[in-house]
Parts: structure tokens; C-alpha cells; sequence
């Protein structure tokens, strides 16, 4: 463990960048915004909450599934088109996610289960992931909205795997605990002295700090059991009808959502074919639509589904809560719809 | 290559079923070999059109080949239409669970299925033809008109071979009712089935509201909950548990499905069961 000062780390990430993609929080007018490091950039390790998560890096909004070279005949009554050749999407080299918080870092963790253990492996989101090094930042500054320390998900990021490199906030100095190889190199190149028992004090310290700071907090005890059995409540009907828009913000803010749609984008001619995958939201309309009927055609099954999903089923479906609590949904929300509040409600009316 | 990339197959054969309803029989370019279990499905496309899910109403057959049935209601099914012997298609699969043949064995089987909904479960009652000694199973069909049964040559010979337990019903009379045995909604013919309930597997396919008036009638009966077995539609992108369009509460329909206890998904909202 070593401590490194905040300029130099921040001059190391800046040397970085002309080589490999390197992603951190820079201040753009009065944002902190995760994006490439370019020269002249300003790097905010201390920052509060960002409006994107930078787990967008591993799972982008809008990418190339592959791009097929197609052989056109003339049927009855349309066109049919089968591949000649398929080549796959590209897919980054190596690149440097720098400064993510704890819960966000834990947002990646869930997105390995969807995309890397849930019996299938996804190709494009497993070769992001080996390829990107993920420097953790823990977090010093708490915002109104955020509960990760209810959902076990922050301040601090207490696991030794699954990133590179955990950065604490010391003022004019950051202690570096390393946690893989990638980060071990990394600290190499970087000036540093050794940790003193001071350090680890100061560590202590501004965890037990930031952990006092929060404003927002949540039982999470028996809450999918408590979800489950409460799927009728009125209360997503009173919510989703008086005040949900489907907007679909909440979900495209959410650092853990991954379902998607795919489009086909054909040339003119017909001769090459592009199929792509971009997000999409469960709080769209047509999201269960099939033929026939739509199964969640009601503003209420929609909200319904958002909130028992991030906070009840997801854990049936991989040992974890779908909401890491970094709080962005209702802070981006238009009508400030709070899943917490939602779920403190029922448990509030059936008396736990 | 990605598993979201498929494969080409070509058509080696069709068979019109009714109006909008047609049986093709695919098999993959290449020699590739195939498997899959009843009760599967794949998603079928086109490049610049898109991908459906579609369940397998074949067990595997000579040459490595496999059919679906299929209704043409959509942008990939309406292409389907248009394609004759020979026509390449984009196949991704097999994916999901299937039926639960191994259970089938000295058991008292009923089966009921309305409309498309007999395409999944044909290759159950091909397997039980082939392989059950017995003749221990029940097939209830419903269907909308007498015009809509699917698989009308093989029905008439699952009826000669297998009598009353082999039972169609239609919601509208026509001049062919042939192979009709009651006007009304299929329920109606569970009454007419002479099996112990309590110890019976049912496997069921058709519309959702369909399954769970049936179901509800086959527990009255005396079915358990668990030995209720429905095959489920949701929209689809990815096949294989990531795109999310297809949950239904804790499950996807894709890779934890479409096959489900009943019992294991009545629990959850958004469901018409």
C-alpha cells in the first residue's frame, strides 16, 4: 500500500491517455462528467455524483453486433437477404476507466453476472472488460439522493476483486491500494512512498466520515420477500398514474439496467446490412408487446416492473440487488419518483 | 463470432397448413450438425429485417433438419411466407429449456393446446407415438375454426390410433368439422377425460388466457400446481437472458423457458396465468 500525491496520479493518468483510451471524472461547465481524457482536460477525483455511469464503457449505449456483406434475391413479394460474409463488431484495446466510485465499481460487478455468468457469455461486453483496467475512487462527497451505504454498495469499496487499483481521497495526496496486477504496474510507474499507520488512520477516518454524511437510508431486511407479496399494492397505480411520464430517464441512468433492443440499418442497395444493439427501457410502451397484446401495457406494471426488478427479483436471478443505491434514478426522475420511497411505503402499510 | 451472429440454414421443405399457417423444414448450410430438445426454439431471421423466436414443432430429423410452424403475422414471419425450397434464412439456437420428457414415463400425460399452440408440443406427441408402449396420454386441441387445426393428416391418424383421447374442439362451427368433437372452448374437453388427475402431467401451449382457464379447471380436478407444465410467448432480442425484454418477475422466458412449472410463474405480475 502506497501513497501517491494527487497531482501525480493525475499527471500519470494524462501520460496514459497518449496511448490507450482513458476515461475520467473531468469538469465540464458545472458537471463532473465521465469521458476520453483529452489534453487540457481538468480531472476531478473529488467529485460528486455523475449524471452517466461509467459503466456505459463496458456496456455501450449504441453498439455494432456485426456487419454483414449480403447476397439479395428477388422473391414473389420481397426481398430476401442472407450474409456472404459476417464480420464481428470492434471492440476497444486496452483501455483505463479512472476514478469510478464504489457503487459504480459494484454496478460493474452486477453487469458481470448478466453479461459474463448467466449461462451465456456476451462477447463484446467480455472482451471490453479483460481489456479495461478499473481504478476505484472512494468516496468522499455524499449527495441527497444516494443510499449506497444501505445497500452495502459505498462509501468505501471493501472488496479485493473485480478492479485494479482503490483510491482514498486524502486531501493533497491519495493512498493507492492495489489489488491486481494491472495495478501493481501501475503504481510502479508512479513516484509514491510507503503507507504509514497514519495513512490507514486517515483512511478510517474519512470513511467513517463520508458513511456519516448520508441523508437517505433503507432496510434492505426480507425487502424482496416484502415486494413480492405486495405486487398488487395500490400504490403503483397511485404513482405511476399521478406522476410517472415514461420518460424512460430512471432506467437510462441506471448504472446496473442492461436490457436492449437490436436494429437493422441495411445500405441502399441492400448489399451490406449493420445490426446493432442500443439500450433500451422497460419503461417503453411496446418493451413486452407481442403479438396480440402487450403485457405490461399499464404505467403501473411498468413502474412495477422497474422497482421489483432492481430491488426483488434481480436477487432470485443473480444473488444480488439490481440497485447499487448511487440514487440517480430519482434524482433524474421529472416528478421525482423514489423507489425507496415506494418501497418504504408498502413496507410502512403492512407493518414492518 | 458472437452467439448473437447466426448461422445460415436453408428451406428443404413447406407445407401449408391453413391460411396463415405453414410448416417449413430447415436445415443448416454447411453439414453442421444439430440437437435440441423438444419443447426449444430458435430465433429466426433476416438480415435488415430482424430475429423472432419460434419453438420447434419437429423432433430432429433425417440429415440433420428441423421444422417450425409458423403463423405469418409479423415483419420476419411474413418473409417466411415468401420463401420456397432452396431460400436461405438466419438461424440462432436452439435455445431454452424444453418439455419435461423424462417425466412422461408411466405417467398419465395430458396435453392441451390451442391454436398455433399445438406447434410446441407436436414433437412431445411424436416422442409419446414413438416411445410410450402404453398409450397412457391425452390430447386436447382447440382451436378457433375447423379451418385453423394445424397438422390435419396427422390428427385424423392420432385419432384412429388413439379413440376418444384424442379430442378437438372449435369456437365457431364450419361445413368440415371432421375432425371436430365439441363446439366450445377447449376446457370443455377435460371433462371429458377419464384419467386420475392428481397423478397426471399436463403440458400446456395456446394463449395465455386460454392456459390459465385450463389450468385452473385441471387443478380443480385435482392437478397439482406442479405438474402443470405451460410453454410461455414474451418479445424477444437476445435468446439467451440479456436483452431483458422477455422477464416475467425473477424469470426469462428465453433461457429459463418458455417451458415453465406453473407453479413457478403464476407467482409473478404481468402474467395472464
Amino acid at each position: 500500500m502506497i501513497v501517491i500525491k494527487t497531482e501525480e496520479f493525475i499527471e500519470y493518468l494524462v501520460s496514459l491517455s497518449a496511448n490507450m483510451t482513458v476515461y475520467a471524472p473531468l469538469k465540464q461547465r458545472d458537471q463532473t462528467v465521465f469521458d476520453i481524457l483529452k489534453n487540457g482536460d481538468v480531472i476531478q477525483l473529488d467529485y460528486g455524483m455523475t449524471m452517466l455511469s461509467p459503466t456505459r464503457f463496458l456496456f455501450p449505449p449504441r453498439e455494432t453486433i456485426f456487419n454483414a456483406e449480403n447476397m439479395v434475391k428477388e422473391s414473389s413479394n420481397s426481398y430476401i437477404i442472407t450474409a456472404k460474409e459476417i464480420s464481428p463488431g470492434l471492440l476497444p484495446n486496452k483501455q483505463v476507466i479512472a476514478g469510478i466510485h464504489p457503487h459504480d465499481m459494484h454496478a460493474v460487478l452486477v453487469l458481470d453476472k448478466v453479461f459474463l455468468s448467466g449461462g451465456f457469455v456476451d462477447e463484446a461486453y467480455r472482451c471490453r472488460r479483460e481489456n479495461t483496467v478499473i481504478v476505484v475512487m472512494n468516496q468522499t462527497q455524499v449527495w441527497d439522493t444516494c443510499f449506497s451505504r444501505s445497500m452495502g454498495t459505498g462509501p468505501f469499496f471493501n472488496l479485493t476483486e473485480g478492479c485494479d487499483l482503490i483510491l482514498t481521497w486524502l486531501g493533497r495526496e491519495l493512498l493507492a491500494e492495489p489489488v491486481s496486477e494491472s495495478g501493481e504496474d501501475m503504481i510502479k510507474s508512479i513516484k509514491s512512498r510507503k503507507a504509514n499507520s497514519m495513512d490507514m488512520a486517515a483512511k478510517d477516518e474519512a470513511e467513517s466520515r463520508t458513511a456519516s454524511l448520508f441523508k437517505k437510508e433503507f432496510n434492505t431486511n426480507e425487502l424482496p420477500e416484502l415486494l413480492m407479496r405486495n405486487q398488487d399494492h395500490v400504490i403503483w397505480r397511485m404513482i405511476a398514474e399521478d406522476r410517472c411520464l415514461g420518460c424512460t430517464n430512471c432506467t437510462m441512468v441506471c448504472p446496473t439496467c442492461f436490457c436492449y433492443n437490436t436494429e437493422d440499418e441495411n445500405s441502399i442497395n441492400l448489399s451490406s446490412t449493420r445490426r446493432a444493439r442500443y439500450w433500451a427501457s422497460c419503461q417503453e410502451l411496446n418493451f413486452a408487446k407481442v403479438h396480440g397484446g402487450n403485457f405490461r401495457a399499464s404505467r403501473a406494471a411498468r413502474l412495477r416492473q422497474f422497482v421489483t426488478h432492481k430491488l426483488s427479483t434481480w436477487v432470485e436471478q443473480f444473488g444480488c440487488f439490481g440497485c447499487v443505491g448511487c440514487g440517480r434514478c430519482m434524482y433524474w426522475c421529472p416528478t421525482n419518483i423514489d423507489l425507496v420511497d415506494i418501497a418504504k411505503t408498502i413496507a410502512g402499510d403492512v407493518g414492518i | 463470432m458472437s452467439m448473437l451472429t447466426p448461422r445460415t440454414a436453408a428451406v428443404i421443405g413447406v407445407k401449408k397448413e391453413t391460411n396463415d399457417v405453414s410448416t417449413y423444414v430447415f436445415r443448416l448450410n454447411g453439414d453442421t450438425p444439430f440437437d435440441f430438445k423438444a419443447g426449444q426454439f430458435n430465433m429466426l431471421g433476416f438480415h435488415g429485417i430482424g430475429e423472432a423466436p419460434i419453438s420447434f414443432s419437429s423432433n430432429l430429423l433425417d440429415d440433420n433438419g428441423f421444422a417450425h410452424t409458423i403463423r405469418f403475422v409479423g415483419n420476419v414471419t411474413e418473409i417466411i411466407r415468401s420463401l420456397k425450397s432452396g431460400d436461405n434464412i438466419q438461424v440462432r439456437g436452439p435455445y431454452g429449456t424444453g418439455w419435461p420428457i423424462e417425466l412422461l414415463s408411466r405417467r398419465d400425460v395430458v396435453i392441451v393446446a390451442g391454436g398455433i399452440g399445438m406447434a410446441p408440443l407436436r414433437p412431445v406427441v411424436l416422442k409419446l407415438f414413438d416411445g410410450k408402449t402404453d398409450d397412457r396420454f391425452h390430447i386436447l386441441y382447440g382451436s378457433r375454426t375447423p379451418g385453423d387445426i394445424l397438422y390435419k393428416d396427422e390428427i385424423k391418424e392420432w385419432k384412429s390410433k388413439m379413440g376418444s383421447r384424442v379430442l378437438v374442439a372449435v369456437d365457431e362451427e364450419s361445413d368440415d368439422m371432421g375432425l371436430v368433437d365439441v363446439v366450445g372452448v377447449v376446457t370443455t374437453l377435460i371433462k371429458k377425460v377419464d384419467v386420475d388427475f392428481k397423478e397426471s402431467i399436463c403440458l400446456l401451449c395456446g394463449p395465455e388466457i386460454m392456459m390459465r382457464f385450463v389450468a385452473r379447471e385441471l387443478i380443480i380436478k385435482g392437478a397439482a400446481q406442479s405438474n402443470i407444465y405451460v410453454s410461455l410467448e414474451r418479445r424477444m432480442y437476445c435468446g439467451v437472458g440479456q436483452c431483458g425484454h422477455c422477464q416475467i418477475g425473477a424469470k426469462f422466458v428465453c433461457k429459463d423457458g418458455p417451458v415453465f412449472r406453473y407453479s413457478d410463474i403464476k407467482r409473478f405480475s404481468d402474467t395472464m396465468l
